[in-house]
């Protein structure tokens, strides 16, 4: 057989393969970004606590609320906690608060609330959450009368 | 040694033309891509609740065109798989054709949403040339609590396959 004749076979081969070769791809590209999210928020509106009673001989009892307000939060970064800080000083009584019945995280306890930020619930998952937040106003006959306003302040941060 | 060469190019030249229709080269070319963002204003409630689950792009996200075969009768399928960069395995991507787009031949199939997977699988099919063929995307599977902060991505790939 010689060279022109392989080099026809060849082409003819081509030919027939090109059959084969008569698919193409081409594509779409998607891109998903998925952003931190870090949202708290608190349920309930604002929260009014009287302290108006007293048995005779001891200091007035507490006021005490643990039904009003609530806690949610969501998160998708890891390593996170809430805190909780009164944006002025409280003066005239005592307030503390507690995350009660806590998903998604570890309560930090009864915390008696001041200008700085503390622990209120800590190992927050990467996931949504949420409390009860259960206040606890308490005055001693001393501090006399006053009526003042606080803002309760949650925060989801880094835990650190 | 001549007599073989002059019974081999009549011959040849059979081959060729019966061949030729294998020469138009079949073809797809797409247009468009979709990015999506998710962040907090996905969150189906605000905070306390996750993310809305499933995210879905336009009905003219993407556009296909095929081109290159002999006629209105040349059939071909289309198959659709995708190729992950960064992708997340509780994600599920769907894909569907939202659109006939134009031409002399035909198309039919691939209009309810199908899952993509690594693997390749029947889109849709027709004959002829076709142009501007829409396709809508889906992605399932969004949540706090399953994916993480990331930017992920994935190649929606069709392979055009000439048919008898």
């Amino acid at each position: 057989m010689n060279k022109k004749l392989l080099s026809l076979l060849s082409l003819a081969a081509l030919g027939v393969s090109g059959s084969a070769l008569a698919a193409s791809s081409a594509s779409h590209d998607v891109t998903v970004t998925v952003s931190a999210i870090n949202e708290v928020s608190v349920a309930g509106g604002n929260l009014t606590l009287t302290i108006s009673t007293a048995t005779a001989g001891s200091e007035p009892d507490a006021a005490t609320d643990s039904t009003t307000c609530d806690l949610a939060w969501t998160t998708n970064e890891a390593s996170k906690k809430i805190t909780v800080a009164s944006g002025t000083t409280i003066s005239g009584a005592t307030l503390k608060v507690t995350a009660a019945n806590v998903t998604g995280g570890t309560s930090g306890g009864q915390l008696t609330l001041s200008t700085t930020a503390q622990d209120f619930v800590t190992g927050v998952a990467t996931t949504t959450g949420g409390c009860d937040l259960s206040y606890e106003a308490s005055a001693t006959a001393a501090d006399g009368t006053s009526s003042t306003t606080y803002t309760i302040t949650y925060t989801i941060t880094a835990a650190v | 040694m001549k007599r073989p060469v002059a019974f081999a190019l009549p011959l040849l030249t059979l081959v060729f033309c019966w061949t030729q229709p294998a020469f138009a080269v079949l073809s797809i070319a797409t247009t468009g891509s979709w990015s999506l963002t998710v962040d907090a204003t996905d969150l189906v409630a605000g905070a306390g609740t996750d993310l809305v689950s499933t995210q879905t792009s336009s009905s003219t996200q993407g556009s296909i065109d095929i081109t290159g075969t002999t006629g209105s009768t040349d059939n071909w399928r289309v198959d659709v798989k995708r190729v992950d960069t960064t992708w997340d395995s509780d994600f599920t991507i769907y894909v569907r054709r939202t659109g006939d787009g134009t031409g002399t031949g035909t198309i039919s199939g691939g209009t309810t949403f199908q899952a993509v997977t690594t693997t390749d699988a029947t889109f849709f099919s027709g004959a002829g040339d076709r142009s501007g063929i829409d396709v809508e995307f889906k992605i399932e599977g969004f949540s706090v609590s399953t994916i993480p902060v990331d930017i992920y991505d994935t190649s929606i790939t069709y392979t055009i396959v000439d048919t008898p």
